[in-house]
């Protein structure tokens, strides 16, 4: 009996313990773990300073172009004059400030304007100037690859651009209504600005082109969320070289959309439509495909994107042709699906197993499983954590599937207001003042508080007091110090009551045994 | 996270009959759903000004939570909750 008893209450207590662990876990996990969608970087970003502008110098707006780009919608105003504009996208490698200095110039000479608009020119970017650069490329090619890097860009007049390979000095840059050569002009988004400055002879460029047949790029891109409103537009740039072009053989392009907007054990409608099905290229050079607007119901999409060499006019495939090449970007449009995240979650997955050759690819990480090449840390979170993206994914799943249903949907409702961020401005009250205790006069006096304009004035007066060392405000200073006191005062609490359950358990227990006894 | 996937899957398939719970109610034709969302927006604009009363209201939050489901479970498992 009293082995009995004593085997009761271990498993009571097993339970205890694993009630208390699993409290515990949820609480801080639940705290900690807050997914917020992430942000979508922009793919062009523009410095908002200018380099100092002298007589002899090229000055220019330094830039950014984070991923690599097919083509620069370009659209600029301009008072008066004529509308032969180019822009010259240089490598930023300037390292003197006044003077030219160490140059290393990738020349995109955007094609000549249209004509003049109203008083404004409008250019669409479509060809590239071919005599100086090592590129030759099809000036009727609409849709120009620009690789990802750092830029400068100078704004010339036509007479440079034509000057350029003989040098013509003195040119202006006749793009402003007013002095002093500023110019702004839009890039898409955002802005770009620059000066003007005088041009000498611009050194040849000595960016070496990756000239070898292959998919350049492709749209949407891949992680793309699109309005579920508005046509979606396929697009696929690429490149072919001369040698991979002959008598009998051509390179072969596909792009299709393979819809993943489906239920995983469904197979009832067809879900793969061919956008550019097996067009042949027999000359080499930049291509560039768009396909019309298509509209798309929402939820998560792949599209596909296939390179191969083709002989006898397409009709045979090499499989085994060095340049053969298949790339996929998933999108979404408008929201997207549980089952749909885990299919793309589950594509990228496979796609990292199997092709991946970083140091941190799924592969890579299995290897250290291996028994010849252990790596217990390594192999133990390859096995056991699920990556970020995974995480995400089912915790959005169990918020949208179960947690937002009723009954519970009301706690998970009155949550996320407790949650939001956004704020509303005070009201502002108003006192009217009667003459006299009693008086029936109308009042003529308002007072008026506004609590709002009072927040913000003391908010910025104690903002502006700064540590004269570190220059840190209170906020930055106290927030930390606060937000742990806080943090432990809370855990101490949780802890605390699951210590007082447990105590109060055990007299429980105890009495339950006497009892018995 | 495979049976991760499956459990909520699971769930997913189970309570998907259930209507999902987009904004609150009206009581007594009375908008409760925009007066605590007002509420809260005064809320944040104060606590822009007094930012430790903000992190006193998470961590009442995260209490709140952690007393949610200590009921949750007593509620669910009754006399063999430990």
């Amino acid at each position: 009996m009293l082995s009995g008893i004593y085997v009761n209450t271990v498993k009571k207590r097993g339970r205890i313990i694993a009630y208390r662990a699993f409290v515990f876990c949820v609480v801080i996990l639940g705290t900690l773990f807050s997914y917020s969608e992430a942000s979508a970087s922009t793919w062009l970003n523009v410095a908002s300073t200018t380099l100092g502008a002298t007589a002899g110098g090229y000055v220019g707006m330094p830039f950014t172009i984070e991923s690599d780009l097919v083509g620069i919608k370009y659209a600029g105003a301009y008072n008066g004059g004529t509308c032969n504009k180019a822009i010259y996208i240089f490598d930023w490698d300037i390292t003197a400030s006044s003077s030219i200095g160490i140059l290393t110039s990738l020349q995109y000479a955007f094609g000549s304007g249209v004509s003049d608009n109203a008083g404004g020119c409008v250019y669409t970017i479509s060809s590239v100037r071919t005599s100086v650069s090592p590129y030759v490329r099809s000036s009727t090619t609409t849709g120009q690859y620009i690789p990802a890097g750092n830029y400068w860009a100078l704004m010339t007049s036509a007479d440079t651009y034509r000057g350029v390979d003989g040098g013509v000095t003195n040119a202006r840059v006749y793009d402003s209504p007013s002095g002093p050569w500023l110019g702004a002009y839009s890039l898409e988004t955002p802005s770009l600005y620059f000066k003007s400055a005088t041009t000498d002879t611009m050194p040849a460029p000595s960016y070496t082109p990756d000239t070898s047949t292959r998919i350049v790029d492709f749209a949407p891109a891949d992680g793309a969320v699109l309005p579920v409103d508005a046509p979606v537009t396929f697009s696929l740039t690429a490149y072919v070289a001369p040698e991979d072009i002959g008598t009998y053989i051509g390179v072969r392009f596909t792009l299709h959309n393979i819809d993943q907007n489906v239920l995983l054990l469904s197979s009832l409608s067809p879900s793969d439509f061919y956008i550019l099905d097996g067009f042949d290229a027999t000359t080499s050079g930049d291509f560039y495909f768009e396909s019309e607007g298509y509209t798309l119901g929402e939820g998560n999409y792949r599209i596909e994107a296939q390179i191969e060499r083709s002989y006898l006019g397409g009709w045979v495939v090499n499989p085994f042709s060095p340049i053969n090449d298949s790339q996929s970007h998933q999108f979404t449009v408008g929201s997207s699906t549980y089952l749909g995240n885990l299919a793309q979650t589950g594509f990228t997955d496979m796609q990292d197993f199997f092709a991946g050759a970083s140091a941190t690819s799924s592969l890579v990480t299995a290897g250290s499983c291996n028994p010849f090449t252990w790596e217990t840390l390594n192999c133990l979170s390859y096995l056991l954590v699920p990556s970020g993206a995974d995480m995400s994914n089912t915790v959005l799943g169990l918020k949208d599937m179960v947690l937002t249903r009723v009954p519970w949907g009301y706690a998970t409702r009155v949550y996320t207001i407790f949650n939001t961020t956004a704020t509303t401005a005070l009201p502002t009250f108003e006192v009217n003042l009667h003459l006299g205790a009693g008086s029936l006069t109308p009042a003529t006096n308002t007072l008026s508080f506004d609590p709002d304009d009072m927040l913000g004035g003391g908010m910025a007066l104690v903002e502006s007091i700064k540590d004269v060392t570190y220059g840190k405000t209170i906020r930055e200073i106290l927030y930390p110090i606060i937000q742990l006191i806080m943090a432990l005062a809370v855990i101490t609490y949780i802890v605390k009551d699951l210590l007082k359950l447990s105590h109060e358990q055990r007299s429980e227990q105890r009495r339950q045994t006497q009892t018995t006894q | 996270m495979f049976l991760l996937n499956v459990v909520v899957i699971a769930l997913g398939g189970i309570f998907t009959w259930l209507p999902a719970v987009d904004t609150l109610p009206n009581i007594v034709g009375y908008n409760v759903d925009s007066a605590l969302l007002q509420a809260m927006g005064y809320s944040n604009r104060i606590f822009e000004a007094f930012y430790p009363l903000a992190i006193m209201f998470q961590a009442s939050l995260v209490l709140f939570g952690y007393y949610i489901i200590k009921m949750g479970l007593r509620f669910l498992l009754g006399h063999r909750a430990p």
